[in-house]
């Protein structure tokens, strides 16, 4: 290959990574709009809106202010229209989303998560740095192509102005109906065992390409402070686990007859057409 | 390097790239396989949530099936969003691909790693040897061409179009061994579950993939590479194995006609680097793996090179060590009573 030709791909190969989108296959916080009817908790929902763009809803508290944070920590503040905002990224996968605001008496920091198929940093830093005020944040969020799930254990901490809060009360809420009430440990981290109550048979339309249908869910945490109530709270999505439907030990099986097959190919010594 | 060198070299950065590539996550970060490139061109699995990067495969599928096989039922007209991410696969593909061209085959693919690994018990152990007949090798060298037509760009498009069920989305990955392989390498037996329900053609993948992945695991104790036979990877490196640097390159030799030991160690069973030279004899199924360099008696015969540059050159010298240890064939030899390990 000639050199110019050699450098003009490598430059453009180069810059392709920047550019590269890929679909979105990260769960949404779904819930399909029912937030309001499985709980009254205060929270804030982040869903896909098209190519590259998601909207944020508060739902059950009045918001004064919707925030999304992006990956590389950068704010930005989001305006409200007809109850919802619109978030367009620059860059990165995970964005978090925070609605501030008023349920009642409480003062309210609601969270949530979206996710686009932009490359740029991990959201791990904004996760391990909550913002100010009362937090509660996931350890870690799902990758591409993988959904919290039935039975996966996931931490959440519990934070006020950065500092973790231990043996505080959490609620969790599933749209399939599962109450808990967990608390949290010495260093405000709670463990949440995602609840098996997916229905048998799901009667909801398919979702888009094929994905799994999926439930919101939503965990809160309250703190009385004397002057008022703080609340925080963080809503996401969970499938059912796959091996519900599936077997592995069938799996197995077939795989073992694969096996069989080919076992006389492997014993047989060398005939036609060997070397 | 010596080819000899290159070939006691390459296991370990194989061994390296599979734990990277299967494991990896872990050290270099959970959201590791969403950052690094989403296009790498080697089988690591996107079903792997332990791995660190992701195979080109699937965004192609997806690309095809979820933006311009739906967009072309939509009748609306292809616009700059729709063709431009997968264009954008292809570039990040590309970034990598420039860099080590199909040697992503034959050093980093995690699938190819553990075929080479269970070929050598298999011949460790004096299993059969086998290879695809002369005869047939036209034959099974175009059918990874047809999985990549067919199942990374058509059947996805179609799929997208509503002509066929969402579970051909990505009908390559439904049925992939390293899908099976590198998730069971990391504890998760999802993969290789059967449903127990549902969608007909998501049970037939299933158990399709089971199928393939356990007769291609007794299959590789005897044969070398059989699932690289079939791999759209493979076809896709070759579409683009002229514009990278490194490349197989072999020198015209009178002695070649009385030889042929460069195609007898070649674990694709390639003929050409026997019978052609120049750039006719880096084929469409070479992995780059050296073997045929490494196993060639004549100095400076073959050799792998970037751009003008010889990395690796054939010699006499490499040739003795090499056939002290193994057949060209990969048949190990014995060693013999009384020798020092690895001198002999």
């Amino acid at each position: 290959m000639r050199p110019i030709a050699f450098v003009t791909v490598v430059l453009l190969a180069a810059s392709a990574p920047a550019l590269a989108q890929h679909e979105n296959h990260a769960a949404p916080p779904s819930g399909r709009g029912q937030a309001q009817a499985w709980t009254a908790t205060p929270m804030v929902l982040g869903r896909p809106a098209g190519r590259a763009e998601a909207v944020a809803i508060p739902a059950n508290m009045d918001a004064d202010t919707l925030t999304v944070i992006a990956p590389d920590g950068i704010n930005g503040g989001l305006p409200l229209e007809s109850g919802q905002a619109r978030i367009k990224p620059k860059s990165g996968n995970y964005h978090l989303v925070l609605a501030q605001g008023r349920a009642g008496q409480a003062v309210v920091n609601a969270a949530s998560a979206v996710y686009f198929s932009n490359p740029g940093p991990a959201p791990s830093h904004i996760l391990a740095n909550p913002p100010a005020g009362l937090m509660l944040l996931p350890e870690r969020l799902p990758r591409e192509h993988a959904n919290f799930h039935s039975g996966e254990a996931v931490r959440f901490r519990l934070t006020a102005d950065g500092t973790p809060l231990p043996g505080m009360p959490v609620q969790v809420e599933t749209a399939n109906g599962t109450r808990q009430k967990l608390r949290t440990d010495l260093d405000g981290w709670v463990q949440v065992s995602l609840p098996a109550d997916f229905p048998p048979v799901d009667q909801r339309p398919e979702e888009a390409h094929g994905r799994p249908l999926t439930a919101g869910f939503v965990l809160s945490a309250s703190l009385n402070t004397g002057v008022q109530p703080h609340l925080a709270s963080f809503a996401y999505a969970y499938g059912p686990n796959q091996l519900d439907k599936a077997s592995p030990g069938f799996g197995a099986g077939i795989a073992l007859l694969g096996m069989a097959f080919a076992i006389p190919l492997v014993l047989r010594r060398n005939s036609k057409g060997a070397a | 390097m010596s080819p000899f060198t290159m070939i006691r070299l390459r296991p370990w950065v194989q061994a390296i790239s599979f734990v990277f590539l299967v494991w990896g996550a872990g050290v270099v970060g959970h959201y590791s396989a969403d950052k690094i490139s989403g296009a790498f061109p080697a089988l690591s699995c996107a079903y792997d949530q332990e791995n660190s990067a992701y195979c080109v495969l699937i965004p192609i599928q997806h690309q095809l099936h979820h933006r311009v096989g739906e967009a072309l039922v939509k009748m609306q007209t292809i616009t700059a969003t729709v063709i431009l991410p997968l264009l954008f696969t292809l570039l990040s593909f590309l970034a990598f691909f420039v860099v080590l061209n199909k040697a992503f085959c034959g050093w980093l693919c995690p699938l190819g790693t553990a075929q080479e690994a269970l070929f050598a018990i298999g011949q460790r152990f004096d299993l059969a040897f086998r290879r695809v007949p002369a005869a047939w090798r036209p034959k099974v060298s175009t059918l990874k061409w047809l999985v990549l037509a067919l199942a990374i760009f058509a059947l996805p498009l179609i799929s997208g179009m509503g002509a066929l069920p969402h579970t051909f989305r990505d009908p390559w990955c439904q049925v992939c061994p390293s899908r099976v392989l590198t998730t069971l390498a990391s504890g998760d037996v999802t993969q290789l579950a059967l449903p127990l329900g549902g969608d007909v053609s998501q049970w037939v993948f299933v158990a399709l993939r089971d199928l393939g992945f356990g007769f291609g695991a007794v299959f590789a104790l005897s044969f070398r590479q059989p699932f690289c036979r079939i791999c759209p990877m493979l076809a896709l490196h070759a579409l683009l194995r002229r514009v990278a640097p490194l490349h197989l390159a072999k020198k015209a030799s009178a002695r070649c006609d009385k030889c042929g030991l460069c195609s007898k160690a070649c674990p694709m069973d390639i003929d050409a680097i026997h019978r052609e030279h120049g750039p006719k004899a880096f084929t469409a199924d070479c992995t780059l793996c050296g073997r045929c360099v490494a196993f060639c008696p004549e100095d400076g015969t073959l050799s792998l090179r970037l751009g003008p540059v010889p990395l690796v050159t054939s010699s006499a010298q490499s040739f003795a060590r090499m056939t002290r240890k193994q057949s060209p064939e990969g048949k190990p030899k014995p060693v013999p009573k009384g020798s020092i390990k690895g001198t002999v």
